[in-house]
């Protein structure tokens, strides 16, 4: 390997160290994303929160006027199914992160060659 | 002292390549060690669950509505309700425990073999060096 201080020994291993990390980071990224694909939250809307009491001027306390039960539980659904929504987000974290992946790669692997290829070209030497 | 001094600097490889490897390796153990913590907290949180203060049956919630909500569906209805969220919430948690499990260990797994070939290396390096 090529041990010399040279600008050019030193770009490639500065390029290998961040690239390598740029890899790791996307693996465990990679990992926390599937998992929340594989493992997601169930979406718990209290029903509760499907319906607030009107609070008006006129009267000294909220009026307390709920629609149906299967009205409020469409509500929820419909809440719970926005979770969903957001939950699809984790998808497009996980291929982010194999971005990361993808396209540190083949740039370490090339810069990790050039170092040895710098080597074998006389770059190894203490005295540049 | 004079050779005293030159012995240490033959010692100590100064050059791009263990730079480099020490560089490398100290970020791994640094990952290794992050891993290792979440690890730590996510058994301290399996072993010691937490109350869920700010949910909608925690104490500052209690006085909310409830009793309305009790006098127009019923107790049975608010009975079961709280049953649904706290199972939702205690399968959540359960889940949630999971995740973080794999995410120290994604840590440890990951960051474990670019430690351990780096440091290798710099064991071979040294032991050709000397």
């Amino acid at each position: 390997m090529a041990k010399a201080w040279s600008i050019k020994n030193l770009y490639y291993y500065l390029v290998c160290l961040v690239t390598l990390f740029m890899f790791v980071g996307g693996a465990i990224s990679s990992v926390n994303s599937a998992m929340q694909i594989i493992l997601p939250d169930e979406p718990n809307v209290p029903i509760f929160y499907t319906y607030y009491p009107d609070y008006r001027a006129e009267f000294e306390r909220p009026v307390f006027d709920p629609p149906l039960l299967e009205e409020l539980e469409a509500r929820r659904a419909e809440q719970e199914n926005m979770d969903d929504y957001y939950r699809g987000y984790s998808t497009r974290r996980l291929l982010n992160s194999m971005a990361f992946m993808i396209i540190a790669a083949p740039v370490y692997i090339y810069h990790w060659r050039r170092i040895g290829l710098a080597a074998e070209e006389g770059g190894d030497s203490d005295e540049n | 002292m004079q050779q005293k001094r030159g012995v240490i600097a033959m010692r100590i490889r100064w050059d791009l390549e263990h730079v480099y490897l020490y560089l490398v390796s100290f970020v791994a153990l640094i990952l290794i060690i992050i891993g290792a913590v979440n690890l730590t907290q996510t058994a301290i949180a399996y072993l010691t669950p937490g109350y869920d203060y700010s949910g909608p049956y925690g104490p500052g919630e209690l006085s909310r509505d409830l009793e309305q909500w009790e006098e127009r569906f019923g107790a049975e209805f608010i009975a079961d309700e709280k049953d649904r969220y706290e199972t939702l919430l205690e399968e959540n948690q359960r889940r949630r425990l999971t995740r973080d499990l794999v995410s120290g260990l994604a840590f440890i797994g990951v960051a474990a073999p670019v430690y351990v070939y780096h440091w290798r290396k710099i064991g071979r390096l040294e032991s050709e060096d000397n």
